[in-house]
């Protein structure tokens, strides 16, 4: 090059060139006075939401281990918690039937709930007869409720059925003003479950009763209690008479050739089956439908 | 000239010193955290003109890579709590900058001119490279340098912005592969691979200048 000769020139000289394009030396004050401006900027501003998620993010980066281990642990006690729960709190499914018991339970807990829950109910006049007597009755207790409702009277229920809405509306006020002890609200409420649910129970009974409902006695004449699951039928069950019953009807009626199918259909099934099962034909003019 | 060049180049890699260097980093990045915020001060001074001059180089424009810069420092500053000494101050703020222009370049892709620096042609390595490149003095020497460098800038912006950080930091910033396969968080061969087929675009480009 002193020599002048030339040097070649390549592709990285040239853009080795671009390293002298410096800024002039007085750049770096206005440099400096705009970050320091935009340091103190950034110290006022408010971080947007954004960046508060790329810390949390920072932080579940930074301890991946310990965080995961964390959430499976309480995902687990969860689980079990609620599977422990789940097995203690559904011992039997309700069925059609057991729905009093839930009705009873549910207008049982609160002194406020109980109206609504009284008109609603299926099983009025028991189950109100024994809420009602319950809050008479504070103090007395659960051993004692459940010894004297456990006796299945008819008269009970058809006297307490007598206690209109607002008698039972002003006993509620006379409880909720007179009873403002924690101890004895405790108590009452719980004589008021334990009456409610043989109210239930009464109830069920006699529903029972009413609707012919045999239950399946011993062998020696004394009467056994059923199993609600005994009572239950299947739902394959349901579905086979629903769709198997007119064809038994008409088959019995052809063979006995006494017994009228219309009246047999009409004593052994409810109207809402009759009209379902008449819902299922359509005929026009040259066809029959069968709707399954 | 070239061995100059080469010197200058080699000193940015020159492995005891950037270990010494990324030590001191260190130290000052734990006063910063320990409280001592007018530490980071130091650092703004040590690093700014290489940041500024890589992000200058990858945007070739100046206001916006001294916006750029001046942002890069602030979310450092921001985030010096979450600096860990894992990697080097030099990598972590290269990435912070990197990201931050990657970022910006992609928005305003459609938005891109020139705001040059001056290039001093009493610099010794530009007065070797002109003098290479022309016999012409004076005036016709400063035009002939202002249209070479606008040549060169075309060139580097027609590259696709991961060939032109690679060449930036290696052929102008003097990183070595190895750093900057951390900064961009990719392997070595990707860069190589990068830089070579980055040199050869900017020689279809540049080929009037380049000697046969």
């Amino acid at each position: 090059m002193s020599n002048g000769e030339k040097q070649p020139v390549t592709v990285e000289s040239l853009i080795r060139l671009k390293r002298i394009e410096q800024p002039a030396p007085e750049f770096w004050a206005q440099f400096n006075s705009d970050l320091r401006a935009k340091q103190l900027a950034a110290i006022v501003e408010k971080p947007r939401w954004w960046e508060r998620r790329s810390r949390v993010y920072g932080i579940f980066s930074r301890h991946p281990l310990a965080l995961g281990t964390a959430a499976a642990l309480a995902v687990a006690v969860f689980s079990v918690g609620e599977y422990r729960g789940t097995r203690v709190s559904s011992p039997v499914a309700a069925g059609p039937d057991e729905d009093a018991y839930a009705t009873a339970a549910a207008a049982a807990p609160g002194p406020s709930e109980a109206p609504a829950a009284l008109r609603s109910s299926p099983l009025q006049a028991p189950a109100r007869s024994a809420i009602v007597e319950a809050r008479s009755v504070p103090v007395k207790s659960a051993e004692e409720s459940y010894g004297r409702e456990s006796r299945p009277t008819a008269a009970a229920p058809i006297a307490s059925a007598a206690v209109a809405p607002d008698a039972a509306r002003d006993e509620s006020m006379q409880f909720e003003r007179s009873d403002r002890n924690v101890v004895s609200l405790g108590r009452s409420l719980s004589a008021m479950n334990l009456a409610a649910i043989q109210a239930a129970e009464v109830a069920h009974d006699q529903f029972a009763l009413s609707k012919s409902f045999e239950s399946p006695v011993s062998a020696d004449g004394g009467s056994q209690a059923v199993e609600p699951l005994a009572r239950m039928t299947s739902p394959s069950d349901e579905r086979r008479s629903r769709i198997m019953g007119d064809a038994v009807v008409q088959t019995a009626s052809f063979e006995g050739g006494t017994v009228s199918p219309s009246d047999h259909f009409a004593s052994r099934l409810p109207d809402d089956r009759v009209f379902d099962s008449i819902s299922r034909y359509a005929s026009d003019s040259d066809r029959l439908s069968i709707r399954f | 000239m070239l061995e100059a060049i080469k010197v200058i180049g080699k000193s940015l890699v020159a492995s005891p010193e950037r270990v010494r260097e990324a030590d001191e980093d260190l130290d000052v990045v734990r006063r910063v955290q320990a409280g001592d915020v007018s530490a980071f001060d130091r650092l703004i001074v040590k690093y700014r003109g290489r940041i500024y001059g890589v992000i200058y180089n990858l945007t070739s424009n100046r206001e916006d890579a001294a916006d750029l810069t001046q942002d890069t420092f602030i979310k450092a500053f921001q985030s010096i709590n979450r600096f860990q000494g894992q990697a080097s101050f030099f990598t972590w703020i290269y990435r912070i900058a990197i990201n931050s222009t990657l970022t910006h370049v992609r928005k305003n892709r459609s938005r891109s001119f020139f705001s040059l620096e001056s290039i001093n042609s009493e610099e010794p390595v530009s007065r070797e490279i002109i003098a290479a490149l022309t016999d012409k003095t004076g005036a016709d020497r400063d035009t002939h340098v202002r249209e070479l460098q606008e040549k060169l800038n075309e060139a580097m912006q027609k590259l696709s912005i991961n060939h032109r950080t690679v060449v930036t930091l290696f052929e102008i910033d003097g990183l070595s592969h190895q750093d900057i396969a951390e900064v961009m968080d990719c392997s070595v061969g990707t860069v190589r691979s990068r830089l070579h087929y980055a040199k050869q675009l900017l020689q279809a480009e540049l080929q009037q200048y380049i000697s046969a």
